[in-house]
């Protein structure tokens, strides 16, 4: 399975062929993961559009360089010029599409990173001690936090750390980080109770058990053992919350109480288009629907997809054969030499 | 076999080992009063129907019992005192002692190749070897075992419970390098011929490293392939401490008694087809609010009246039986003579015994099995 191993010559290898070998091993598990997403038409979506968002995202700017300048007739339809077209001041549509795309994108990822991270952190501590002062109140807390609608919680929670200004260390933060935060935050009781529920079930199985007296250390147990058992829902949930994250962001600044004009999101751009939309501007209105739907579309996907990927059992199913070498006979994975019936005979006596 | 231990060459040494669960006011004892012994290369079996607290009895010799649970008494492996101190128990884990479980499906982690988790035990008792070293060692474990090394990249839900069983015991076994092993109902799971295999596997392993071994099962056949001497369990006490011989000859204990006529048995079912075979009556007890007396008083056959209701009996000698002594009297010469109960080996924990003691006399009568 592992081509390093099986490429290279028997004996001492030649300098270059090491070095591809060593290469080929690096990239092994990249290709694999690859083969095994593009192998079901659900898959093939999800990556073609994942790769498409991170072209825009990445290739974007050399493209349509600045969002704000007004360089063209207001209000014209899409075009070979501007693809997109352009809004009411003459912005180029598709330039403040792939802007409003890298801080939406952007957002969205790193609130769903932190959120993930430090919400399992705090749903295993939890479930660890469970039944414990901090476990309780971990829960209510999560009560709290959950029972706000997050249309309701990401605005107020963004408003009161925008009045009191947030700053890490000499960097005032901006509003798009404030903007993270706050919905970093809203997401976080979702990992919370996931890690504990999973890491509850997990820690009475015999396996954790197993690994503690056969001698495991406490770090080993829970980051070692624990944490790759629940990790295939937290890491499903976390490509779900990716998409939500991308819908709160774009209906809080759709409401006009997230990332602030001139700053272009999808959200703002589809607070530009609403005025517009009455005067047969149907471009602006299109373009970042269609982006947020894509978006959510690909993470829906993919985490569909994932759920299957990370169950071991899967794995077989995708590779199509199994992954021994050559088949083994049953008989010889028994001891030889002696009937079982002897042995039987004793047993029942 | 059967040797009194001195006390500086017990292995494990439990005294007055209890498990409590729930409220302290009235708590669940799971375990009561427990004391055990095991000698270097000696087998110890525990034997006992469900829910007697054989398993809890094992988990809690190596601290595994729950943070709700209540242990009292002493825990000692190599003169090293373990019950209340929570990083020497875990430095004798894996290494010198360790645990088979019942049930190997689930003692493997399912996210991990099998290969992986071994090796993880292996770099963790024995830190000196490198890599290669580690992966051959792992091999060599499987192979000892009758796996393939190849398998060593499956996952375990590609295995078969037998085989999951060999690869746990060459976790508990081999990795290491235990002087103890716990093995808690390892066959259990499996089927009649893989048991065979299994228990096989279990007494060449123990032949070729000479380690100790505590087996808790309620299969009494198991006992008597791999083990030395039994304790026989019932609601969290010893009722019985026998040899072998002496609990397949001459069970001392009403409830020893009542377990062998319980076990099936190939002749006995067929003469007695159509027939329902025995069985005791009743249930254990409420272990939160247990009998005053005998806590066997309510299913004994053999109930003397009032005593055995009122009062908890001793564990205590038992005399020998006229049936023990007689049973292999034509066994040839020098052949038995090591595995025979001698007195004090054999002790019971019932009145009908401390009556027969106090009157100095000769042992019960009407008592074979």
């Amino acid at each position: 399975m592992i081509p390093a191993q099986s490429s290279l010559p028997s004996g001492p290898a030649a300098g270059p062929e090491r070095v591809l070998g060593r290469l080929r091993a690096a990239a092994a598990p990249v290709g694999r993961a690859a083969r095994l997403m593009t192998r079901r038409p659900a898959g093939i979506c999800a990556t073609v559009l994942v790769v498409l968002l991170a072209a825009v995202v990445l290739v974007g700017p050399w493209l349509a360089p600045d969002p704000n300048a007004q360089t063209a007739a207001p209000l014209t339809a899409p075009s070979g010029d501007h693809w997109m077209g352009t809004d009411n001041t003459g912005r180029d549509v598709l330039a403040r599409f792939v802007a409003g795309a890298r801080i939406s994108l952007l957002v969205a990822l790193v609130c769903t990173a932190a959120a993930t991270v430090v919400g399992t952190l705090i749903g295993m501590a939890a479930a660890l001690r469970a039944g414990g002062r901090f476990d309780i109140l971990t829960m209510r807390l999560t009560d709290v936090v959950m029972a706000f609608p997050l249309l309701v919680l990401v605005p107020v929670l963004s408003g009161v750390f925008t009045q009191k200004g947030i700053a890490v260390g000499p960097v005032e933060l901006d509003n798009v980080a404030i903007m993270a935060i706050a919905i970093g935050i809203a997401l976080t009781p979702v990992f919370v109770r996931l890690a504990r529920a999973s890491a509850l079930a997990e820690v009475r199985k015999d396996y954790m058990t197993a690994a503690r007296c056969l001698g495991a250390r406490r770090r080993d147990l829970v980051f070692g053992n624990l944490l790759p058992n629940i990790a295939t829902p937290i890491v499903v949930q976390a490509a779900f919350s990716v998409a939500v994250a991308i819908i709160v962001e774009a209906s809080v600044s759709f409401l006009g109480l997230g990332i602030q004009p001139p700053d272009a999101s999808w959200g703002t751009l589809l607070t530009d288009a609403r005025s517009q939309l009455l005067l047969g501007a149907w471009w602006l209105i299109l373009f970042p629907t269609l982006g947020i739907a894509a978006a959510v579309l690909a993470l829906t996907l993919l985490g569909d997809e994932l759920r299957d990927l990370l169950d071991p059992r899967m794995r077989r199913t995708f590779h199509g054969k199994p992954r021994r070498r050559a088949p083994q006979p049953e008989a010889a994975t028994e001891p030889a030499g002696r009937s079982a019936d002897g042995e039987l005979e004793e047993e029942i006596r | 076999m059967i040797q009194a231990p001195t006390k500086t060459t017990d292995l494990l040494a439990v005294t007055g080992l209890g498990v409590a669960y729930g409220d302290p006011a009235a708590p669940v004892r799971a375990v009561v009063d427990v004391d055990l012994t095991v000698g270097r290369g000696e087998s110890v079996g525990i034997v006992g129907e469900s829910g007697s607290g054989k398993s809890t009895l094992l988990r809690a010799l190596l601290g595994l019992h729950g943070s709700g649970a209540a242990v009292s008494g002493g825990i000692a492996v190599d003169g090293v005192q373990l019950a209340h101190d929570p990083a020497a128990m875990r430095r004798v884990r894996g290494g010198t002692v360790s645990m088979v479980f019942q049930d190997p499906v689930n003692a493997f982690n399912p996210a991990y190749t099998l290969g992986s988790q071994l090796g993880r035990l292996v770099a963790l008792h024995r830190p000196e070897l490198g890599r290669e070293q580690r992966r051959a060692h792992v091999a060599a474990m499987l192979d000892r075992v009758g796996i393939p090394a190849h398998r060593t990249r499956s996952h375990p839900f590609e295995f078969s419970q037998g085989q999951l069983q060999r690869c746990m015991i060459a976790a508990a076994f081999l990795a290491g390098r235990p002087a103890l092993v716990l093995a808690d109902e390892p066959t259990t799971s499996l089927d009649v011929t893989v048991e065979a295999q299994i228990v096989e596997l279990i007494r060449d392993l123990r032949a070729e490293l000479g380690m100790s071994m505590v087996l808790v099962t309620h299969n009494l056949g198991l006992v008597a392939d791999l083990c030395d001497r039994v304790h026989v369990m019932y609601a969290g006490r010893f009722v019985e401490h026998t040899t072998i011989r002496g609990l397949f000859d001459s069970p001392a204990h009403p409830y020893t008694r009542a377990l062998l006529k319980s076990a099936p048995d190939l002749d006995r079912v067929r003469e007695s087809r159509g027939s329902r075979l025995p069985t005791m009556r009743g249930g254990v007890p409420d272990l939160a609010a247990p009998p005053p007396g005998c806590p066997f008083a309510p299913r004994c056959d053999e109930h003397l009246g009032e005593v055995c209701d009122r009062d908890l009996p001793e564990l205590l000698p038992v005399p020998l039986m006229p049936a023990a002594r007689t049973a292999h009297g034509t066994a040839p010469a020098g052949q038995a003579s090591d595995t025979l109960p001698r007195p004090g080996d054999v002790r019971a924990r019932c009145h009908r015994h401390a009556a027969s003691a106090l009157s100095g006399g000769t042992a019960v009568e009407g008592v074979k099995a």
